[in-house]
């Protein structure tokens, strides 16, 4: 089997434990602007431009990343977590 | 009790806007993979893990989302190493139904012998050869019937 990864000609951003997740939330600055009522948290600190890949709190417990198919307009928020990868710390 | 990350690939068709996401934001031991015949893999610590699209409809009228089906894999992180918690994702296969195989299988076969037999006369596009070995046919179905004529019952004797 020929296995092969997905392109990438922009900087990665690996984040692997809940706390590093909650710390990297709690570190970026929202977008301001005419997003600022929003609370947009672009998930790469050099590339807030790319706005759509974002990382939100969902709930003390659960912190999603999601790109704009996992925050469809039509989607509910309740259903995020369905659509985006979530980390989670069950207690 | 613990961490958890849980992992969505596309919704519906393909997406490699998701795919890219998936390979920059995915934990440093995930990789994301997929082959020619379009299957999407996880490798974590070396072990493949299947990845199916998720299921789901729009109503872009009342602005709300029917999921069909939630595939997703859920992993849980204990000290550095992820372990699978979900169950695995189905992966799809051409099931065969055991009736309908009973039922063609004979017509099958006997269809493949007769085109066996005839593919050379039916599918030569030289006419040489189709002609040559149409004569060749019936050269031996005349010997047969040489031979069959002292058991033939006809109008004569």
């Amino acid at each position: 089997m020929d296995l092969h990864t997905a392109p990438q000609w922009l900087p990665s951003y690996h984040l692997n434990t809940f706390d590093e997740v909650a710390k990297h939330y709690e570190r970026i600055t929202p977008l301001r602007g005419k997003n600022k009522n929003d609370d947009i948290r672009p998930i790469h600190p050099s590339r807030r431009d790319r706005k759509w890949e974002r990382i939100m709190k969902l709930d003390d417990n659960v912190y999603a990343l999601a790109d704009w198919e996992g925050m469809h307009p039509l989607i509910p928020k309740e259903l995020y977590p369905q659509h985006a990868q979530s980390f989670g710390s069950a207690t | 009790m613990g961490d958890f990350v849980t992992i969505r690939t596309a919704i519906n068709g393909s997406s490699p806007s998701r795919y890219m996401f998936l390979a920059k934001f995915l934990p440093r031991e995930f990789e994301y993979l997929y082959n020619q015949a379009g299957r999407h893999y996880l490798q974590v610590h070396g072990e493949l893990f299947y990845m199916a699209k998720m299921k789901m409809t729009y109503d872009y009228a009342k602005r709300t989302a029917d999921i069909k089906q939630d595939n997703y894999i859920k992993f849980k992180a204990e000290g550095g190493r992820f372990t699978r918690v979900s169950d695995p994702l189905p992966y799809p296969t051409r099931a065969k139904d055991p009736e309908m195989k009973a039922h063609y299988d004979p017509l099958i076969t006997s269809y493949w012998e007769w085109m066996c037999m005839m593919l050379p006369v039916l599918g030569d596009i030289n006419a040489m050869v189709r002609d040559s070995y149409a004569k060749q046919l019936k050269f031996m179905y005349g010997i047969l019937l040489e031979r069959m004529k002292p058991y033939r019952c006809t109008k004569d004797t």
